[in-house]
C-alpha cells in the first residue's frame, strides 16, 4: 500500500525538471557564478542519487537533498568569502551597491530631462497631483478645525455640560439647556463639582456716553465661568471679573466697538436704558474655534432678582440656559451622573410625581458639543462627526485619483524608457537601484507637486473660508504640524504613485527590452482599465452626491410649507419699549398701502422657540404633553395665510376670545385624541386656566423639514402677554416697491425706538435653516469638482498615450479608406466603456449611500430621481467624451504619410 | 562531533590528504571524511565546495568535468604539484603539533636535554 503511494507519488515527480528549477534559484545570487551552479547541481545530483539509493523516492530524495543543502544566500556568502581577500567581507565582486551616491546626479539629470522632454506629461502629472494633494490639505485643513474645537481650554477634560431630557406624556425631548436651580444644588450636594457656569442669552442695546450699541451674544453668567474656560485676559483678572453684581467682561473687539480702545476697565455701560454695568476685564477674543462665542459677559447676580428672571433661577421647570460645570480631578462622571439624578428628585421629586413626567440630567464631555451633539437648543449651529468622517474619506479619495493619475501616466510612459531600464541593469543595475530610481522620481515630482498645491491652497483658503463658514488662516499651512502632514503626504503619494511603474519597470528584462519588445503588455493593461474605472467610479459618486445634496435642499426650499412665506417681513421685537407701543407701531405702519396684515407674536415659522405643556380638560394630569407654542395677537393666521380646517381663527367680533383662546394645529388635535372634535374643548397651560379651542389650523412647516411636523398650539395673548412673549412683529406686503416700504418701516421704527431695527424676510430666514446643508452641498461640489478634474486629466493623459501608440495603426486603417469619424470613434470607444462601467458602479452606491446615511436625516425628502442620476451619466460621459475625443480627433486626422514614413 | 575551529583547520589538510590517493569528486570526499572519522567529522556542502574552488583558485587542486554513470557532468578535483607540496608540508606540520601535544601529555617522552 504505501510502495503504491510512493510510486504514484514519484511518477508525478520530475527529478531534471525540479533540479534545474533549484539550478535556477541559485542564479539571484550574484556571488555564484554559471560554473559554480554547474558544480553545485552536480553535488546536489550525487546526494540525491545516494538517497536514492537508500531507498527514498526521488522526490523524498530531492526535498531532503534541498533541505540539508544550504539556502542560495548562504551558500552565496560562503562562494564569495571563498573569492574575496579581504578579512572583513564587504560586498561579494559583481554585486553593485544599493546606492551609488555617483549616480544620484544622474538619477537627477535623467528626471529632469523627462520632464522637459515630456512637457505635456509632466504637466499632467504634476497638475494632477497639485490639485489632489491640495485638495486634500484643504479638507485636512477643515477637519483639523473641525476635531480641535474646544480644546483650547486648560480643563477641557473635566469640563461637561449639564444636558436635560424631558419626558411629559410619552413624548422625550433632549436639550442642550438645563433648569438653573440645578446647577448650586449640584455643587453643593455633590462633592466631585468643582464649580459651574450658567449662561443666558441677550442681545442688550448697550449705552456708552449717549452713544448707542446693539449688542448681541452677551451671556449673563456666573463667576464660575473663567474657573472653566480658559481666555486670555488683556486687563484684569478671571478670579474677580464675575464676581459682583454689576461686573461686565468685554471682548477685545467689543471694548473697540464701544470704546475704541481696550484700556477700559472701570468704565461705565448702560443696558437698556435699564441699568448701569462696570467693565471689569476685557479679554482676547472668543477663538473661532469655539462651540459657542460671546462678545460680552455680565455677572449672573446682575439680573437674578429681576421679576422675569426669578422663575428661571428658581424654577425646576423652567429651562431658558446652558449650564456647565467642572468636576474636580479624576472624578467620575458616572457617578457623578447618578448623583445629580438624587439631587434632582430630592428638589423637585414632588411635581415630577405629580406631573407624571421624568427629568433626567446627563453629563456631555465639552469635547463631544462641537461635533457630537445633537440636541434641541445648543447655543450655535454645531458641527457632525459624520461629515468629519465623509470628507475624511472625500480627502483620501481624492488623493488615491491623483497617486492613480500618476501611476497610470508613469506606468503607460515606462514603455519609452524600457531601453534605459535595459541598459542600466547590463551595466549592472539591480532591481532595487531602479526601484529605488524610480521610487526617488515620482517623490521628486510629488515635491514639485506639493508646492504647487501649497500655493493653490493659500489661493483658494478665503474663497473656501467663505464656502465653509470658517476662519482658517494661511499659516496654520506652515505650522510643524502642518508641515509633518505635508512631508507624510509626499512620501506617501510619491510611493503609493511611483510604486507600480517602479515594480513594473525594474522587472523588465534586459534582453527583451534592449531588443524593443518592451510594451506589447502594456496596451492591453487590464489594470489600467480598472484604476481608470476606479477613478471614474469616484467621481461620478461624489458628482452624484453633490446633486443628491443640491436637490434635497432645493426640494426643502421649494416645498409647500403649508403657509405663505412669501412678502412676509418679520421685525425683531427685542425692545420691551417698542412691544408696549406694539399696537401705535402696527397703526402706523398699516397706513402704508404695501403694508397689509400685522401680527404680534412669540414666534415665527423657522423660530418657534417656546415649547409648553399642555393639558386636557376632563383628562388625567399624566395625559398632559409639550407642544410647541405661540403667543399670538388676533392676525397671525391671516398674516400667514395659513388655512383653517375646522372651526375658526382669532376673530375681534367675538369678545370672548380677547380672554385668551387656543388654534391648535392638526398633529396637536390627534395627539389630544380628539381629531377635528378638538373645537370647543378646553385646553390650558395650567390646569386652573383652561380655555377654548376655536379652530383647527391645517399643518404647515413651523420647523425645518428636518424634523416631522410637531404639535403646535396658538394662543391669543392679551396686551399683557403680548408685551412679555412678543418677540416679532410681522408684515405681510403687497405687491409693491418693497426697498421703500423698508426705508418707510425703518423710518417709523426710528421715530419709537432706540434700539436698530432688526428685520428678516420669512422666506429668506427658512430657508437659512438649511443653510448647514447648503454649506456641504457647496464643499463637497467643490472637491466633486476637483476629483473630476484629476481624473479627467488621467483620462487625457491616458488617451493620448493611447493614440500615440496606435498611430502605425491608425495611419494604415486611414490609408485602406477609414473615415476620420470612424477612428475618432474608435479611439473614444474604449474609454467611454469604461465610463459606463464606471456609472454601472458609483450610482447604486451612491444612491445606497446618500439614502442610508444622509436623506434619513430630514422628516421630508425628495427621494432622488432617475433624472439626477441620468444627468450624473450624462455628464460623466460628456466629460470623458471630451476630454478623450481631443486627442482622439488629432490622431484621427493626422496625415498618415507622417505616421507611417518610418518604414 | 568536532569543534567549529578545529574542522575549519583541518579541512584543508584532510581535503589534501584524500586526493593524494587520487581523484575525486565533492560529494564523494564528504561520505569519505564522514566514513573515516566514524561520524564524527561532518562536513556541509556549503563548507567544503567554495573551499574546493578556492583550492583550485591557490593553484593546490585542478579539476575536470567527467560525465558519471548517469550522463551527469561531475567534476573531479586531483592534486597539482604545488598541492601535492603542500600536502606534504601540511601533514608535517600536523605531525609536529601530534607529536608536541603527546609529549606534553606523557613528559616520559620529552628528551632530556
Amino acid at each position: 500500500m504505501t510502495d503504491f503511494t510512493k510510486d504514484e507519488e514519484s511518477a508525478a515527480f520530475d527529478l531534471e525538471r525540479a533540479i534545474e528549477r533549484w539550478t535556477k534559484s541559485l542564479r539571484s545570487q550574484s556571488a555564484i557564478e554559471d560554473g559554480d551552479a554547474a558544480d553545485l547541481e552536480g553535488y546536489l545530483s550525487d546526494k540525491i542519487e545516494e538517497l536514492v539509493g537508500q531507498g527514498l523516492s526521488e522526490k523524498e530524495a530531492f526535498e531532503r537533498a534541498e533541505r540539508e543543502f544550504a539556502t542560495g544566500d548562504a551558500l552565496g556568502e560562503d562562494f564569495y568569502r571563498s573569492r574575496t581577500t579581504s578579512r572583513f567581507g564587504g560586498r561579494p565582486p559583481g554585486q553593485p551597491p544599493r546606492f551609488m551616491p555617483a549616480l544620484v546626479w544622474n538619477y537627477l539629470k535623467i528626471a529632469l530631462r523627462k520632464l522637459r522632454r515630456q512637457k505635456a506629461y509632466s504637466f499632467i502629472n504634476i497638475a494632477g497631483l497639485a490639485v489632489g494633494l491640495a485638495a486634500c490639505l484643504l479638507i485636512l485643513l477643515w477637519v483639523r478645525d473641525e476635531l480641535s474645537y474646544d480644546n483650547y481650554h486648560e480643563k477641557a477634560d473635566r469640563v461637561y455640560r449639564v444636558t436635560e431630557t424631558e419626558e411629559i406624556g410619552g413624548s422625550v425631548d433632549a436639550f442642550a439647556v438645563a433648569a438653573f436651580p440645578s446647577a448650586p444644588a449640584f455643587a453643593a450636594e455633590i462633592p466631585e463639582v468643582e464649580t459651574y457656569a450658567r449662561l443666558l442669552y441677550g442681545a442688550p442695546l448697550a449705552v456708552v456716553e449717549g452713544r448707542k450699541f446693539d449688542l448681541t451674544g452677551v451671556f449673563f453668567t456666573d463667576p464660575g465661568f473663567f474657573d472653566i474656560f480658559s481666555h486670555v485676559f488683556l486687563e484684569g483678572d478671571g478670579k474677580t471679573a464675575l464676581g459682583a453684581p454689576g461686573n461686565l467682561v468685554l471682548t477685545e473687539e467689543t471694548a473697540r466697538k464701544l470704546f475704541g480702545r481696550t484700556d477700559v476697565l472701570g468704565r461705565t455701560v448702560n443696558f437698556n436704558n435699564d441699568y448701569d454695568l462696570n467693565v471689569t476685564a476685557v479679554i482676547r477674543n472668543v477663538p473661532a474655534n469655539s462651540h459657542f462665542r460671546f462678545n460680552a459677559l455680565v455677572s449672573l447676580s446682575t439680573v437674578a432678582g429681576r421679576a422675569d428672571i426669578r422663575s428661571i433661577m428658581e424654577d425646576w421647570f423652567h429651562i431658558a440656559g446652558w449650564v456647565y460645570i467642572l468636576l474636580k480631578d479624576r472624578a467620575d462622571p458616572r457617578a457623578v451622573q447618578e448623583k445629580m439624578a438624587a439631587v434632582a428628585l430630592k428638589h423637585a421629586g414632588d411635581e415630577l410625581r405629580q406631573s407624571g413626567s421624568s427629568m433626567t440630567f446627563r453629563l456631555q464631555p465639552l469635547a463631544d458639543i462641537h461635533l457630537r451633539s445633537r440636541l434641541e437648543g445648543e447655543i450655535d449651529d454645531e458641527g457632525d462627526i459624520r461629515y468629519v468622517y465623509v470628507f475624511s474619506l472625500i480627502a483620501a479619495f481624492i488623493l488615491i485619483l491623483a497617486c492613480i493619475n500618476f501611476m497610470n501616466l508613469a506606468t503607460a510612459r515606462s514603455a519609452g524608457r524600457g531601453r534605459e531600464v535595459g541598459l542600466r541593469k547590463v551595466m549592472g543595475a539591480r532591481r532595487g537601484n531602479l526601484i529605488l530610481q524610480f521610487l526617488g522620481e515620482s517623490v521628486l515630482l510629488a515635491v514639485l507637486a506639493s508646492v504647487i498645491a501649497v500655493i493653490l491652497v493659500g489661493l483658494a483658503l478665503p474663497s473656501f473660508n467663505r464656502m465653509a463658514a470658517k476662519a482658517i488662516s494661511p499659516a496654520s499651512l506652515l505650522g510643524v504640524g502642518s508641515i509633518l502632514a505635508l512631508a507624510g503626504l509626499i512620501l506617501l503619494t510619491g510611493v503609493l504613485g511611483g510604486s507600480y511603474p517602479a515594480l513594473f519597470m525594474s522587472g523588465f528584462r534586459p534582453a527583451a527590452v534592449l531588443k524593443g519588445n518592451v510594451g506589447r503588455g502594456l496596451k492591453r493593461s487590464s489594470f489600467r482599465s480598472a484604476l481608470v474605472v476606479f477613478q471614474f467610479s469616484i467621481s461620478i459618486a461624489l458628482m452624484a452626491g453633490t446633486l443628491i445634496v443640491f436637490s434635497q435642499t432645493r426640494y426643502m426650499k421649494t416645498r409647500d410649507l403649508g403657509f405663505d412665506k412669501s412678502r412676509v417681513l418679520v421685525l425683531n421685537m427685542r425692545d420691551a419699549a417698542a412691544r408696549r407701543n406694539v399696537e401705535a407701531l402696527a397703526a402706523d405702519l398699516k397706513s402704508n398701502a404695501n403694508i397689509g396684515e400685522a401680527t404680534l407674536t412669540g414666534g415665527v415659522p423657522g423660530s418657534v422657540v417656546t415649547q409648553m405643556v399642555v393639558s386636557m380638560e376632563g383628562r388625567p394630569e399624566r395625559e398632559s404633553f409639550p407642544a410647541w407654542t405661540i403667543w399670538s395677537d388676533h392676525d397671525f393666521v391671516k398674516t400667514f395665510g395659513i388655512t383653517i380646517v375646522r372651526g375658526r381663527d382669532f376673530s375681534r367680533s367675538f369678545s370672548s376670545d380677547s380672554a385668551g383662546v387656543f388654534l391648535v394645529n392638526e398633529t396637536a388635535a390627534r395627539r389630544m385624541g380628539w381629531g377635528l372634535d378638538a373645537v370647543g374643548r378646553k385646553i390650558g397651560f395650567d390646569t386652573d386656566d383652561m380655555r377654548e379651542i376655536v379652530g383647527i389650523m391645517k399643518d404647515f412647516h413651523f420647523e425645518s423639514l428636518k424634523n416631522p411636523i410637531a404639535p403646535l398650539v396658538v394662543r391669543l395673548g392679551s396686551a399683557s402677554d403680548l408685551a412679555l412673549q412678543g418677540r416679532f412683529l410681522s408684515l405681510k406686503l403687497r405687491q409693491g416697491d418693497v426697498p421703500a416700504t423698508l426705508a418707510f418701516v425703518k423710518t417709523k421704527w426710528a421715530e419709537r425706538s432706540d434700539r436698530g431695527l432688526g428685520f428678516f424676510f420669512a422666506d429668506e430666514y427658512f430657508d437659512s435653516l438649511y443653510g448647514g446643508e447648503e454649506r456641504i452641498g457647496r464643499i463637497i461640489s467643490a472637491f466633486a469638482v476637483m476629483a473630476v478634474l484629476v481624473a479627467c486629466l488621467g483620462l487625457f493623459g491616458l488617451a493620448s498615450y493611447a493614440a500615440e501608440q496606435r498611430t502605425k495603426e491608425i495611419g494604415v486603417r486611414k490609408v485602406l479608406g477609414a473615415s476620420e469619424a470612424g477612428l475618432a470613434a474608435l479611439l473614444s470607444r474604449e474609454f467611454l466603456k469604461w465610463v459606463l462601467l464606471a456609472n454601472a458602479i458609483a450610482l447604486p452606491a451612491a444612491y445606497f449611500i446618500t439614502g442610508r446615511f444622509w436623506l434619513a436625516n430630514f422628516a421630508y425628502r425628495s427621494s432622488p430621481g432617475v433624472l439626477v442620476f441620468l444627468s450624473v451619466a450624462g455628464l460623466s460621459l460628456i466629460i470623458a467624451l471630451l476630454t478623450v475625443s481631443w486627442q482622439a480627433v488629432r490622431a484621427a486626422v493626422a496625415n498618415p504619410v507622417d505616421s507611417l514614413r518610418y518604414e | 562531533m568536532a569543534s567549529k575551529a578545529l574542522v575549519a583547520a583541518s579541512t584543508k589538510p584532510l581535503v589534501l590528504a584524500i586526493l593524494r590517493n587520487g581523484e575525486n569528486y565533492g560529494y564523494q570526499i564528504i561520505q569519505s571524511v564522514r566514513r573515516l572519522s566514524g561520524g564524527k567529522l561532518e562536513w556541509s556542502e556549503p563548507m567544503l565546495y567554495p573551499l574546493l574552488r578556492r583550492m583550485e583558485r591557490e593553484g593546490l587542486l585542478s579539476s575536470e568535468w567527467k560525465l558519471n554513470e548517469n550522463k551527469r557532468f561531475r567534476r573531479y578535483f586531483r592534486l597539482t604539484e604545488k598541492g601535492l607540496r603542500e600536502q606534504e608540508h601540511e601533514t608535517a606540520e600536523w605531525s609536529m603539533v601530534n607529536d608536541v601535544l603527546a609529549k606534553v601529555l606523557d613528559p616520559a617522552l620529552i628528551p632530556a636535554s
